[in-house]
């Protein structure tokens, strides 16, 4: 048989397949249905997955190469502004930038939010809306929608924090942050250095960390190496642990998404199964005539095969589809107490995934071949049906 | 990190194939215990079906466990986003001590899977079918093979922590003289440049020989010529994996230090590692295939099937190595064209 005969050959079963599909549309129909919820529900957790990777990929394009922290028994402290000056003489650093932060629990609404403060030096990122603070400004602060509305400010731009011993701050907002760094500013109060000196009353020259940025990105791992013998009890964190770490957060969820949704895949393994075993009496007299007609059992496994590609694959296309409106236009927001976790301030986030192949390769295995190894033995016990039996 | 989405489709995947293996195994025990090809009973009918069963269960195994290596690969780049040093499938793969061995085991199941599909196919080809035994038994043994996979993979993902620092390419296949520690660079690249050059010289040779002797003399006199060469196309084989990894892979990326047989699947190089290794795998097997077709050619009523096989398979080859050596050498010649450095 030549190769365009062998072609054609297929194509008439693939014919024949389609037909019996169509013939048999309900029982399909339900089929095609259910496989098309199994693909969504792991479609839209890994898209998730791959829209936050990326946009905390992006998001650290900006972040320092090195933060160094102050450990004492175990827990963070304050570090004194001049270890940065021991930092800044070692050989490939390019700047150190000393921050304070820390969180500030606002009892009237539970919420927690993130205070940092920063002297701006024109290389953070930009704002949606008006500008930094200004380096010796007082009460400044740059907010997020989301803080904005925890706050129930509406059109007003000032508002108070509680210091320590429950004076009063005031805070005027001058900025806000876009939604495109959502994850990590949702909950953040951006204000100068002084002003979140003042909030936490911390003493004159203190600090919380200090930023380093490196010239040579080849270097960072031997100048974290070199900051860490300098500044003894220190911590050092360098971006690429940073971008693992939330890798490995992010992959968890949608891991332990996936795992949990593993039930409703075996569920629909053994409906796949019992439906493709469960023949009919006109399914067995179908195949009793075509045994008379000279058809062999590969011939009806290969029909088989065939009608389970047309199920697989359009539930494939349309479960991926639907999970990409559900991710891209709704948010993920069946999953997103799961991927971004719960608090008082979510991040109102936009998840743009970009389309990677590898992920429809990951997403045909949890789906497809499950279905391709559950329907390959029903055809052949449909194909081993003798004629004399049925009709 | 059994909690990540390329560690649940991959354990989905092997149980997909387990499932499958196991059940063909089962056909498997009932044919070579009950099969009497002269019988005409309605035992020796149903064994007959089971064989249909068996060969459509394996043609699934094959195609899960060529997409299951795919997968490994790609789940072992993702890995590397998560493990401390890692920066490709390479820092991924040596994580631990079972990704090596569980990339390797399971190449060796494609192969295995592939000449058990080969043996099935000569032998649908003869009324009698002579192979039935042999074929039966050989499943047999691919069943714990098939187990030690699993429980490599298995392992593998188990014992990754993104906690532990691991070395990458640039430090494993790097050049280096004194540190005694790179995996694949015990000899000078020009002497492996050389031996990979002379085995495909001799292998288009043979091949051009052997397609002439094919038509003009009997299998006894082909039997030796014909193992020699499929042993020379298993032995070019790990010859050119060898060469990807430490010579023309960084000619690919055009990067002196990066040195990865695993990245050039990726999207940044126009997914070359699929066509390079695709016609690598497919070559290697149609040539190895050759000598495994040889070795039941003795067997009554194979002789015209299997010289219609080699008929077909040794010229398939043959253009196939030679698609290789192209797509292989374009990137290393394009550098020398463009006024590179030799």
């Amino acid at each position: 048989m030549t190769l365009r005969q062998r072609l054609q050959r297929q194509l008439n079963l693939l014919d024949y397949a389609l037909a019996t599909l169509w013939r048999r549309k309900l029982k399909n129909f339900g089929i095609v249905v259910v496989f098309t919820v199994v693909v969504f529900l792991f479609g839209s957790l890994q898209l998730m997955n791959r829209g936050l990777t990326e946009a905390a990929e992006a998001i650290l394009k900006g972040a320092p190469d090195i933060t160094v922290q102050q450990m004492s028994a175990g827990r963070q402290v304050s570090l004194h502004q001049t270890a940065g000056e021991e930092i800044e003489k070692i050989l490939g650093v390019a700047k150190v930038v000393p921050r304070i932060w820390g969180y500030h629990f606002d009892e009237a609404n539970g919420a927690n939010y993130t205070i940092v403060g920063m002297n701006h030096d024109g290389q953070l990122s930009p704002l949606a809306e008006g500008r930094y603070p200004e380096t010796g400004s007082s009460g400044e602060v740059v907010i997020s929608r989301e803080v904005q509305k925890s706050l129930d400010l509406g059109s007003r731009l000032s508002f108070s924090l509680f210091r320590p011993d429950l004076s009063m701050k005031s805070c005027t907002t001058v900025g806000m942050f876009g939604t495109h760094t959502g994850p990590v500013t949702a909950d953040t109060i951006f204000m100068t250095m002084a002003d979140a000196r003042d909030l936490f009353q911390l003493g004159p020259h203190l600090i919380t960390d200090l930023l380093v940025y490196v010239a040579n990105p080849r270097e960072i791992d031997n100048i974290a190496g070199k900051i860490a013998s300098k500044i003894p009890g220190s911590r050092v964190i360098t971006r690429s642990q940073i971008m693992k770490t939330y890798n490995v957060v992010y992959s968890w969820r949608s891991g332990f998404g996936g795992i949990c949704l593993l039930a409703s895949l075996v569920a629909f393994v053994i409906l796949a199964y019992d439906r493709a075993s469960g023949l009919s009496r006109e399914d067995l007299r179908e195949m009793g005539i075509l045994k008379i007609l000279g058809w062999q059992v590969g011939e009806v496994m290969a029909v088989r095969f065939w009608e389970s590609v047309v199920v697989s694959f359009t539930a494939f296309l349309l479960g991926y589809g639907f999970a990409w409106v559900h991710v891209v236009w709704w948010q993920g927001m069946l999953f997103q107490p799961l991927m971004l976790g719960w608090s008082v301030l979510r991040p109102e986030f936009r998840f743009v995934p970009s389309f990677v192949p590898a992920d429809l390769l990951l997403l045909f295995s949890v789906s497809v071949l499950p279905y391709l190894a559950a329907t390959v033995v029903p055809a052949w016990k449909s194909g081993m049906v003798r004629p004399d039996t049925v009709i | 990190m059994l909690l990540q989405g390329w560690a649940i489709a991959l354990m989905v995947s092997f149980l997909g194939t387990l499932f499958l293996g196991l059940y063909s195994a089962l056909c498997a025990v009932r044919i070579l215990r009950y099969w009497d090809q002269n019988a005409d009973t309605a035992r020796q009918i149903c064994l007959e079906g089971e064989t249909w069963l068996s060969s459509a269960l394996m043609q699934y195994g094959l195609f899960f466990q060529l997409f299951s290596l795919v997968l490994l690969v790609l789940a072992a780049d993702s890995f590397s986003g998560q493990l401390a040093g890692a920066m490709c499938a390479t820092g991924a793969f040596t994580a631990n001590g079972y990704g090596i061995p569980a990339l390797f085991v399971k190449i060796v199941m494609v192969f295995f899977c592939g000449y058990w599909l080969l043996l099935h196919r000569l032998d649908l080809q003869v009324e009698t079918y002579p192979l039935v035994r042999l074929k039966y038994v050989c499943l047999l043994l691919l069943i714990p093979l098939l187990l030690v996979d699993g429980t490599l993979q298995s392992l593998y993902i188990f014992s990754l922590e993104p906690d532990v620092i691991t070395s990458c390419c640039g430090v494993l296949f790097r050049p280096a003289e004194n540190d005694g520690f790179n995996l694949l660079n015990p000899f000078s690249v020009p002497l492996l440049l050389s031996l990979f050059y002379s085995l495909a010289m001799l292998l288009i040779g043979m091949g051009i020989w052997l397609q002439r002797r094919i038509s003009q003399t009997t299998g006894r006199v082909r039997c030796w010529p014909m193992g020699f060469y499929a042993c020379c196309w298993a032995l070019f084989f790990v010859v050119s994996l060898w060469a990807i990894t430490i010579f023309f892979s960084s000619y690919i990326y055009a990067m002196p230090s990066h040195r990865c047989p695993f990245d050039i699947i990726q999207a940044e190089y126009n997914y070359i590692g699929y066509p390079l290794y695709l016609t690598l795998f497919v070559a290697t097997f149609l040539g190895t295939g050759c000598g495994v077709a040889e070795m039941v050619r003795c067997r009554e009523g194979l002789e015209p099937v299997v010289d219609r096989f080699q008929a077909t398979a040794l010229p398939a080859a043959l253009i196939l190595l030679i698609i290789f050596l192209l797509l292989s050498g374009y990137a290393p010649l394009r550098y020398i064209i463009a006024g590179g450095e030799v």
